[in-house]
């Protein structure tokens, strides 16, 4: 049959990468066999439960079959698309990007961004192709009593959006460039992580379910919350495709302005919907939460950043403008190194100061039922935050002066992070045999000056948070004050480096005329060796 | 379309892989690239492909640079990678509808650009086999078949015949000579540099980032030679024509090799000229008359090193 014109522009609408993936899956005897095992386990449950259930429990009417039946149903379907959709689009991306396949597409007409929303688009049919094989089933829970649509609907928009969210987290694993040793690591943490999203979301599912979710819908409080969630997993969602699509971009492109550009949306929106919830419920909590999540991915990108480029190609310079005033802003969130680490730094600082700025000085309207305790909550977790922001600061940087200073060019700059893990383990474990060696009878005692386990981040910020004491408080100042100390030190250390790098931020001097079509010299014109 | 690499230069930190490489070549030109491995070829071709950054200089592709456009580059540039295509679950067919897609062929071109490229590169009888069942010869076609697919005008080869059999190798050769035909400008590495020899219209030798030579074929292949050998076979006696040579101007040299001799002639095309003039109106009955040239092995082994860096 002849195509329409009509039918030939939808598939022109289509990404290639879905066409491509989907077309894979179908002939994936993988994919094909989970399919119809999933669809069998899952009607022999249903029809073993119909014929038995009800006479093991010995109940004329169960008014609970249906609820029952859901649980174990949900969890075949969570379970199955867990386990078979991240691990597949993972797995097979990773098995791409570790030859000239990714590379390929780079040369065609699609983008980074198509490849990896192509991965996403395809993940998302698999998704709803297992979760409609699925939808006969659970439906069919509701005549059995105990569960009613909403409650069901309910349950799988939340399987549907922790799955995706899974899928994506695959994606993103699988498209770090790795070695096969990396990759069996970061399959394995992949695995870890399903496993523990699996349980936690079976777990507040089946909750839900106890609790009944149906009777909550007309409650503000539910749907504030629900709302919450949904926005915080689809911002994580979108920050790890930001990421998957920066780490697919060739090297010489401006692989991090739209993560960082993101990571300020991400930090906006995500910090907007913690306030409005800590305003709502008048409890701190929700900003915590903010301030340690958030704390915790500057981390990961502090050390992210620390590997980037020192100098930028042509084709990023010419998009810089001459004006130094418009060039200020864009080195902060252009690829580069000390950009990078400018951006976060003030960032961490926002994160840390405003939350709690607000927590100390708008109690009343924050925290009228967190009364007296908000004062000395709110000491501890601002301390925690600054004790961790400093330290991965300081590891970083030393990571970064050493590798500048005194191991110029033997390490690259993209395995900066690695020196920094180095130091970091240094630091956690080293204390531990110089202790044993020198101060034996106080270690066994137990009685060891704080300030000499200072390197280890765990113990310093144990004894600061943890420990009551006017001893600790004292020993909380010290560190402060030497970390705030080392790290002043270390960002003086790297600032000629740093300074190299805003000079280099530059456009080109003049624009390099392009030479005429038919050159000017063939091949047999050249000289030898030029 | 012209090609022209300008001054380019790649460098990873202290090594520098690409040091100031600039050649041109254009439209139904097949340029051999050769050299040692790690010599810098895959990084200069992977840089015209727009897959990797110059540290400086740039390609141009008849005004277009790689580094500035590379989106408009894509759309003239088929790029022949050193490995093959391994998608899993996937026929040939399938993969270059995938990559006529990807190059924005729309759907009612795309039917008819992926067969005439199956029916060229002789895949149609293979179309509907999955390509991790293929030979590497097959695979080999395919990764051809997808460089063509959006009919560019510059085709970049990465060592496209290593590890085909002989029937491959002769087949690649056939379709490269038709491509050129068509006036597309070729640009392909080889460690087979006898088969290059017979394709190529130029050479380009680079050994640690630099070149050593560059050229059209037979420019560089006698440049370093003072003079030019000629076998030359009549039916006539060969110890008169020995003699006879030996008072002729510009002949350097003779020696009779059986029934043929071999002269050193000093001077051009225009010497060479006037010494068959010469026989032919001595009355020699002249069978065999040819320019003896130096291959491209003898060439590379005399010009590189084998140094790596």
């Amino acid at each position: 049959m002849k195509p329409t014109p009509l039918v030939d522009k939808l598939d022109n609408l289509l990404n290639p990468i879905v066409v491509k993936e989907l077309r894979q899956a179908v002939k994936s005897r993988i994919v094909m066999s989970a399919l119809m095992l999933f669809l069998v386990i899952q009607l022999s449950i249903l029809l073993l439960n119909l014929s038995f259930g009800d006479r093991q429990t010995g109940n004329a009417i169960n008014l609970h079959a249906g609820r029952e039946i859901f649980q174990i149903l949900q969890g075949i379907l969570l379970g199955t698309c867990m386990l078979l959709i991240p691990t597949y689009a993972g797995v097979r991306l990773a098995a791409e990007h570790s030859d000239t396949n990714v590379d390929l597409l780079f040369i065609s007409t699609l983008r980074p961004r198509g490849i990896i929303a192509g991965k996403l688009q395809a993940s998302v049919v698999l998704i709803l192709l297992i979760f409609s094989a699925c939808a006969p089933f659970m439906t069919f829970t509701y005549l059995l009593r105990g569960i009613d649509i909403p409650t069901i609907l309910l349950v799988l928009v939340l399987d549907f959006l922790v799955v995706l969210l899974s899928t994506q987290a695959a994606i993103f694993l699988g498209a770090v460039p790795a070695n096969t040793g990396l990759k069996l690591l970061l399959g394995l943490t992949g695995l870890g992580l399903l496993v523990s999203f699996f349980g936690s979301t079976m777990g507040f599912s089946i909750e839900m379910l106890d609790l009944g979710l149906g009777s909550r819908l007309d409650s503000v409080e539910f749907w504030l919350i629900a709302g919450a969630a949904a926005i915080v997993i689809l911002a994580t969602i979108g920050l790890m495709f930001t990421w998957s699509v920066a780490i697919v971009s060739p090297p010489s492109a401006n692989r991090a302005l739209p993560v960082r550009l993101y990571l300020l949306g991400f930090w906006l929106v995500t910090g907007a919907v913690a306030a409005v919830l800590a305003r709502y419920f008048h409890i701190p909590f929700p900003l915590y939460i903010w301030q340690s999540a958030i704390i915790a991915l500057l981390c990961a990108q502090f050390l992210v950043a620390i590997n980037e480029r020192q100098q930028w190609g042509l084709r990023v310079r010419r998009t810089l403008p001459r004006s130094r005033w418009l060039r200020g802003p864009l080195f902060l969130l252009y690829s580069g190194s000390a950009g990078g680490i400018l951006l976060l730094v003030l960032l961490a600082a926002l994160t840390i100061a405003l939350p709690s700025y607000a927590l100390e000085y708008w109690s009343a309207a924050f925290l009228p039922a967190f009364g007296r305790f908000a004062a000395e909550t709110n000491r501890r977790q601002t301390l925690a935050l600054v004790l961790i922001a400093l330290y991965t600061f300081d590891y970083c940087m030393l990571a970064v002066w050493l590798r500048n200073v005194l191991l110029y060019e033997r390490i690259k700059a993209a395995n900066t992070w690695v020196l920094a893990l180095i130091l970091w383990a240094l630091g956690f474990s080293l204390p531990w045999p110089i202790l044993f060696l020198f101060q034996n009878e106080e270690l066994r005692m137990g009685q060891i000056d704080p300030l000499c386990q200072i390197s280890n981040p765990f113990s310093t910020i144990f004894t600061c948070v943890m420990e009551p004491s006017a001893n600790a408080q004292n020993f909380c100042d010290a560190c402060l004050l030497i970390l705030g100390g080392l790290g002043l030190l270390l960002l003086l250390g790297c600032l000629p480096w740093m300074v190299r790098q805003v000079n280099r931020f530059r456009p080109p001097e003049k624009d390099t005329p392009y030479p005429a079509s038919g050159g000017s010299y063939a091949p047999g014109e050249i000289e030898p060796g030029a | 379309m012209h090609i022209h690499i300008d001054h380019l230069k790649k460098h990873y930190g202290r090594t520098r892989a690409v040091d100031d490489v600039s050649f041109s070549f254009s439209s139904g030109e097949i340029v051999g690239f050769v050299g040692p491995n790690g010599a810098g070829k895959s990084t200069t071709m992977r840089i015209i492909a727009t897959l990797d950054e110059p540290t400086s200089g740039d390609v141009y592709l008849d005004g277009i640079s790689v580094v500035e456009e590379p989106d408009k580059a894509h759309r003239l540039i088929g790029y022949v990678p050193d490995s093959l295509p391994s998608h899993r679950d996937i026929s040939v067919h399938e993969y270059l509808d995938f990559f006529a897609r990807a190059y924005g062929i729309g759907a009612a071109a795309r039917k008819k650009v992926v067969e005439s490229i199956e029916e060229f590169t002789n895949l149609l009888g293979i179309r509907e086999k999955h390509l991790n069942a293929l030979s590497k010869g097959m695979k080999n076609r395919v990764s051809v078949a997808r460089a063509l697919v959006h009919d560019p005008a510059v085709l970049i080869m990465d060592e496209p015949a290593a590890g085909l059999d002989p029937r491959a190798r002769i087949e690649l050769r056939e379709l490269l000579r038709v491509l050129s035909g068509q006036g597309k400008a070729i640009l392909i590495s080889s460690h087979i540099l006898t088969e290059l020899a017979e394709i190529c219209t130029a050479a380009v030798i680079i050994e640690r980032g630099r070149i050593l030579r560059a050229g059209s074929l037979s420019h560089i292949l006698t440049a370093d030679k003072p003079h030019r050998t000629i076998l030359i076979r009549t039916l006539d006696e060969p110890e008169l024509l020995h003699k006879d040579l030996l008072l002729q101007p510009n002949i350097e040299a003779a020696r009779r090799i059986d029934h043929t001799v071999e002269v050193d002639l000093a001077g051009g095309e225009e010497a060479c000229w006037e010494l068959l003039a010469h026989l032919v109106r001595s009355g020699y009955r002249v069978v065999e008359f040819h320019q003896q040239r130096a291959g491209l092995e003898e060439l590379f082994m005399n010009v590189t090193r084998g140094e790596v860096q």
